[in-house]
């Protein structure tokens, strides 16, 4: 029996990143962001998917997202991070309908265009998925069914608990040195938690975590049955019990599931979704850069306040205080293991409680790099 | 003669009371008790110092994004009681400054015509050049530089050597406690520190 299936080289070489552009982000369905960050019309948010420019807002139409490029001189149609103004180029100020059509030229003398290809030009629209309030692009012109991607249980789980979050969230983006696959790899891994996290989350922690089917999260290697994966399979909620505490703005919120419980939704490709005693929630994407760079995305929010009037600026500001205080210590491990890969780089060594890293990788192999088994 | 009670707890309690008797001035320190550092109780305050006999100045440090001591000023000035400055004998205060109430000047500060909201807490060496505007509770830190026409919305904190220049506007309820100089603008509620110094901000 193998327990190594990913060579260390495709954590490092640029052509397997330009592989995983391909395979990977362009073909799967990524979260992009949060239905209440475009609740108004013409709200919207920009920021990049995989290196790619994006560009999500809420139009006549619906909920949209465009690649954020004018068709003219490839220009950003929406220069800030968010804000609510309509699709309107801000170079020359060519403007786009609900659907990204072209609605309108100034100066269209200048341009000659025929009517043949005024019809053409248009924003390039991506495809959007609303899993409850989690949104998701895909930037595929024919994507996969959600439902090769992610098992229905799961996604009725994801449109539960997404119900329950706060629409006021605190956002960060930091960049980390390291290749994206080792964070996802890193958080379905539990047996760090107690030697990196030994002052931290350890502390509050009381059991490993289980699969939401009550079966250990990660399966002896000896019992994988199916070769390669499902996609699907990648994909799962785990849960594990903490130390019972009451936090003071528990009673302020509509509270999630059970109170001294830590919960968590892996998101293949790249998204840790968490929520901490069902009272706030947090959602990690480590977006690639390039091989051995990383945009670290951090999303957290209370569960939904009973009073809207409730101001929680300096609870979210603490809680993505605690939120950092952990990730910059599973970062420091992860700079390090990146630093030290290269051509003289072993095998890994899995063992049997890494199951869910191994799928994950044996998906890759025949899915990214195309090696059959 | 109305008695001066000092009223808070910790590092900003000692603070001021040791820059009021520095002044020669006579305050009672009275430690408040509170089960969460954020809500404070004002009973020995309300039992033993009437609001007609009695001037106060809150001092408490800028935790909670500057929202606790906020809270703990109103609840004061709901109760009746005037609020008065400590301003200390080894700050430069140009006459044209305007000190809001509750403001908290420590040794070192250089002041230039300003408008310096309620509540306002500048530690030592802070120096403010002409034409700025700080809200309601914001806290500067030893040695913060602000040039001129610098506006810091409500509830913000600048740290320590930090360097804001001319017409630089930071939002409300910001922390800024990295070292250099702000950026020109800085939206509300957004947080830098050493932990997260790429920032954090609440979207909306």
């Amino acid at each position: 029996m193998s327990r190594h299936f990913l060579d260390a080289k495709h954590y490092i070489s640029p052509e397997t990143f330009a592989l995983e552009r391909e395979k990977l982000f362009s073909r799967l369905w990524i979260f992009a962001g949060f239905k209440s960050q475009v609740r108004e019309h013409n709200q919207f948010f920009t920021r990049k998917v995989a290196g790619m420019p994006i560009l999500v807002q809420r139009t006549d139409a619906g909920i949209r997202a465009f690649m954020n490029e004018c068709p003219h001189r490839l220009s950003a149609i929406q220069t800030e991070p968010c804000g609510k103004r309509p699709l309107v180029c801000p170079y020359h100020a060519w403007s786009f309908g609900a659907e990204g059509e072209l609605r309108g030229i100034p100066k269209q003398e200048l341009y000659q265009f025929s009517d043949a290809e005024k019809k053409k030009i248009c924003l390039h629209k991506l495809h959007v998925a609303e899993i409850g309030e989690l949104l998701f692009v895909n930037f595929s012109n024919q994507p996969i069914a959600l439902e090769e991607q992610f098992t229905k249980s799961y996604l009725e789980s994801l449109r539960e608990v997404s119900s329950y979050l706060d629409s006021q969230i605190i956002y960060s983006c930091h960049k980390v040195r390291y290749n994206w696959k080792l964070n996802m790899e890193n958080v379905k891994d539990y047996n760090h938690i107690p030697f990196v996290h030994s002052k931290s989350f350890s502390t509050v922690i009381t059991s490993p975590p289980k699969a939401d089917t009550g079966k250990p999260t990660f399966s002896p290697l000896a019992m994988q049955i199916e070769h390669p994966p499902s996609l699907s399979v990648l994909s799962y909620s785990a849960k594990t019990t903490l130390t019972q505490h009451t936090n003071w703005f528990a009673n302020l919120c509509d509270r999630y599931g059970e109170q001294d419980a830590y919960y968590n939704w892996f998101i293949y490709p790249n998204v840790n979704f968490g929520c901490v005693r069902g009272e706030s929630f947090h959602l990690q994407q480590y977006d690639p850069v390039c091989p051995g760079e990383t945009d670290y995305h951090l999303w957290v929010m209370t569960a939904r306040r009973k009073n809207d009037k409730s101001d929680f600026t300096a609870l979210l500001r603490s809680l993505m205080s605690i939120e950092h205080s952990v990730v910059s210590e599973d970062v420091v491990v992860l700079e390090k293991l990146q630093a030290g890969l290269g051509e003289h780089s072993r095998e890994f060594m899995h063992g049997d409680y890494e199951g869910s890293i191994v799928r994950q990788h044996e998906w890759y192999r025949a899915n990214v790099l195309g090696v059959s088994q | 003669m109305k008695v001066r009670v000092l009223i808070g707890e910790g590092e900003a309690l000692e603070q001021a009371h040791k820059t009021a008797t520095e002044n020669g001035l006579k305050y009672i320190k009275l430690e408040l008790p509170s089960p969460d550092r954020y809500n404070f109780n004002l009973d020995s305050l309300l039992a033993y110092h009437p609001a007609a006999d009695t001037e106060v100045f809150v001092a408490l440090d800028e935790r909670a994004v500057n929202y606790a001591r906020h809270k703990l000023i109103e609840d004061v000035r709901l109760a009746g009681y005037r609020l008065v400055n400590i301003v200390s004998s080894k700050a430069i205060v140009d006459d044209d400054v305007r000190l809001s109430g509750n403001v908290y000047i420590g040794p070192g500060c250089n002041l230039a015509a300003s408008s310096i909201g309620l509540g306002c807490w500048l530690t030592r060496q802070v120096t403010i050049e002409q034409g700025v505007q700080l809200g309601t509770c914001v806290t500067l830190q030893t040695g913060v530089q602000l040039g001129k026409n610098v506006q810091i919305g409500t509830g913000s904190t600048l740290g320590i050597g930090s360097i804001a220049l001319a017409n630089t506007k930071i939002g409300q309820h910001c922390e800024w406690l990295l070292p250099g100089t702000l950026p020109e603008t800085l939206p509300d509620r957004s947080f830098y520190d050493s932990l997260i110094p790429a920032g954090a901000h609440i979207l909306g």
